[in-house]
């Protein structure tokens, strides 16, 4: 759907993006990761042809982006907000259209969409009356009304309550099934594990990981179980250490042992267990030793 | 192209529909009408005019004649003037309402001109009727029917017309000829005011609209659907149609007003503006337009905050005011160098122009000059307005300073 060759950009003294790669095939949800200031936005920006690189190029469908890409790509971005002294409706028309969509079409979709968040009755309110939540939600409507290709989205779920995160997140889900893609830029890594295929993790502008989420755990998994049960003995053969962590435990196995043999000793022991699985790491914690290791 | 029409045409929609606009523009033509009900009502013809639309002049006026050198009432002023063999009469009739004021010409009027008039209103009716226009050519047919040759006595009582001319330093009759009060000084003065206040409410509507989207936060999305020049010039077109639009709601309703006075005030003969002039106020209107909503898009792109981007905006509006501010050296010595000066240099030429070709004459050659000047400084504006604009508008934080914008200009 979209490929960044050897993106680079410069500012007046920092290398903001320094040949970042990578490419987002159609129907993924794509985490695009990395600390404050990592260029991340920079990334993104080029991305929507606000910003031109300085090397490197990125494609859309197989096309430099630029004027004529902007109509296939909603953006979320993180700074953001809508016109105080619009109606809520006429905002989301307004951009729409800015995009190209036909105006009776956009309207028409504008209403099913706030229909859809529960914002149907504020369509000919104006946003300075809404509330922060509703006005996040009439953003993130914002970015999908014209129904585009591939939907980039900074921080969607910033300020939202649990109940509206679901909602969005589904929305979300709805629109890939329909065979849209998805970048999601955010720092909540639940969300990255919850929803992305795979990620990018960038920091001071260089590309520090880039692929599967589940091969990138598994590239950083340690030989580890996690274990929910009543009391642990306190030897078990293979087990080199215990860690105690929420609701359980984590046990490090020595090279030669398989998660399999340790639940057999477990099982004989008698202890009754609630969870056993091959440990993971949190993304959360990856993303911390990766970001404090380049540092 | 069809973005910039877009958001041209949501200007328009978002701006007509501002309390401010509306208020300005219903406003002038608003103070318009009540001038011209005030003038009608001091002044001469015009009240007169005004006073048969009202039907206030139904009623004749009153006359008393003591003096005994008025000939009988002559056919020509019969319901316009009735004559009172005595005041208490007159005086009667008046408070009966059956005349609007009465004259008394005195015994000794002859050795002085002294001429009573009575009302009963006082303040302004008295005075229109007392207006000299009105009675002057009543008293003079009045004094001469008889006396002198009718064609001089009707040369007498209609007055003059008086055809001003004036030399060049050559000994030549000039061209352009002398002066007149509402030529000479009220339309360009007028056109002067309207051109500031048009360009400066259009271009800060601009500015205020940049801002607005830069404060908040929308215009990254903007972005991401078209580019800055776009957005740019979707917004300098679409106030430019703003204010043109007003432009045409007030001259509009100038017209209008002309022709409600227009018995009297001789409007469309005392504009002297030959086309070639309208021509070259409407190009140095358009140019002027141009020139600032530029610069003051690129303030409005500048400045973190709507406060902050005016103050950055006001410089450019009071460096246009100064030919306003000379306006009585422009008056009296159209041609002065301040003047030459000052309708060279881009910022200035728009208004100092108006002005002058209001005035004056003005040599070909510094026209061509100013203009092409002016196309220039225009030209550079709009391409470092662009600049500034791509870069500033997505500057958040602090506003940046002048190395900082250097350097961010040499990328942009």
């Amino acid at each position: 759907m979209i490929e960044a060759e050897n993106l680079v950009k410069q500012y007046a003294h920092v290398r903001a993006v320094d040949g970042v790669s990578f490419h987002v095939a159609r129907g993924e949800v794509f985490g695009l990761l990395g600390p404050n200031g990592a260029g991340k936005s920079t990334t993104i920006r080029m991305m929507m042809d606000i910003l031109r690189p300085d090397g490197g190029r990125i494609l859309l469908k197989g096309h430099p982006v630029g004027e004529a890409s902007k109509a296939h790509i909603g953006y979320l971005p993180e700074e953001r907000g809508l016109y105080k002294n619009y109606q809520l409706l006429e905002c989301l028309v307004y951009l729409a259209v800015l995009k190209g969509m036909p105006r009776a079409v956009a309207k028409e979709r504008a209403l099913a969409l706030l229909e859809r968040v529960d914002l149907g009755e504020y369509a000919k309110r104006k946003t300075k009356e809404l509330s922060k939540g509703m006005n996040q939600k009439a953003q993130f409507l914002a970015s999908i009304v014209h129904d585009p290709e591939l939907l980039i989205l900074d921080e969607p779920f910033q300020g939202l309550d649990p109940v509206n995160t679901e909602l969005l997140k589904s929305i979300l889900l709805e629109e890939q099934a329909r065979g849209k893609t998805v970048i999601l830029s955010t720092h909540d890594m639940n969300q990255v594990e919850a929803m992305c295929n795979r990620i990018l993790l960038i920091n001071h502008g260089r590309v520090v990981l880039y692929g599967a989420l589940d091969e990138i755990k598994a590239r950083y998994a340690e030989h580890a179980v996690a274990v929910e049960c009543d009391g642990l003995p306190e030897r078990l053969p293979g087990v080199r250490q215990t860690r105690s962590v929420n609701h359980g435990y984590e046990l490090l196995l020595e090279e030669s042992v398989t998660p399999q043999a340790v639940l057999r000793s477990l099982v004989e022991t008698g202890v009754s267990i609630r969870r056993f699985e091959v440990a993971m790491p949190p993304l959360e914690q990856i993303f911390i030793s990766v970001v404090e290791g380049v540092q | 192209m069809k973005a910039v029409w877009t958001v041209a045409a949501q200007e328009v929609v978002v701006n007509v529909r501002r309390p401010g606009f509306i208020v300005m523009t219903i406003l002038f033509p608003a103070l318009g009408l009540i001038a011209l009900l005030i003038g009608s009502l001091f002044g001469g013809s015009v009240g007169q005019a005004l006073e048969r639309e009202l039907g206030g002049a139904d009623k004749p006026t009153g006359y008393v004649d003591l003096s005994g050198l008025l000939s009988a009432e002559l056919p020509q002023y019969e319901g316009r003037f009735a004559a009172y063999p005595s005041e208490g009469a007159a005086r009667a009739d008046l408070l009966a309402e059956k005349i609007d004021t009465y004259l008394v010409v005195p015994v000794d009027f002859l050795a002085n001109g002294n001429v009573q008039v009575y009302g009963i209103r006082g303040g302004f009716s008295t005075m229109t009727s007392a207006d000299r226009d009105r009675i002057q050519p009543f008293l003079a047919d009045h004094l001469l029917t008889g006396r002198i040759d009718p064609e001089i006595q009707a040369r007498a009582s209609g007055g003059l017309n008086i055809q001003p001319v004036t030399l060049t330093s050559d000994g030549e009759v000039s061209s352009e000829s002398a002066f007149n009060w509402l030529g000479d000084f009220v339309l360009p003065y007028a056109f002067s005011l309207l051109f500031l206040i048009t360009v400066f409410t259009t271009s800060g509507y601009l500015l205020e609209s940049v801002s607005e989207e830069k404060e908040g936060r929308i215009v990254e999305i903007l972005l991401s659907s078209i580019s800055p020049t776009q957005l740019l010039a979707g917004k300098i077109l679409g106030l430019g149609a703003v204010g043109l639009l007003q432009v045409f709601i007030w001259l509009g309703s100038a017209v209008a007003l002309v022709a409600l006075a227009t018995a009297a005030f001789a409007l469309v003969g005392a504009i002297r503006f030959t086309l070639g002039a309208l021509v070259l106020f409407v190009v140095y209107y358009l140019l002027g337009y141009l020139l600032y909503a530029t610069l003051m898009a690129a303030a409005g792109s500048l400045g973190t905050t709507q406060r902050e981007s005016q103050q950055l905006g006001s410089i450019f509006s009071l460096i246009a005011v100064i030919p306003w501010m000379l306006i009585s050296v422009v008056f009296s010595n159209p041609n002065a160098t301040i003047a030459i000066v000052l309708s060279y240099i881009p910022l200035t030429a728009p208004v100092m122009m108006i002005l002058r070709l209001g005035f004056a004459q003005v040599p070909p050659m510094q026209i061509a000059i100013s203009l092409v000047l002016l196309i220039i400084g225009l030209v550079i504006s709009l391409w470092a307005g662009a600049k500034v604009f791509r870069m500033g508008i997505l500057m958040y934080g602090k506003r940046p300073g002048l190395r900082q914008l250097w350097l961010a200009f040499r990328q942009a």
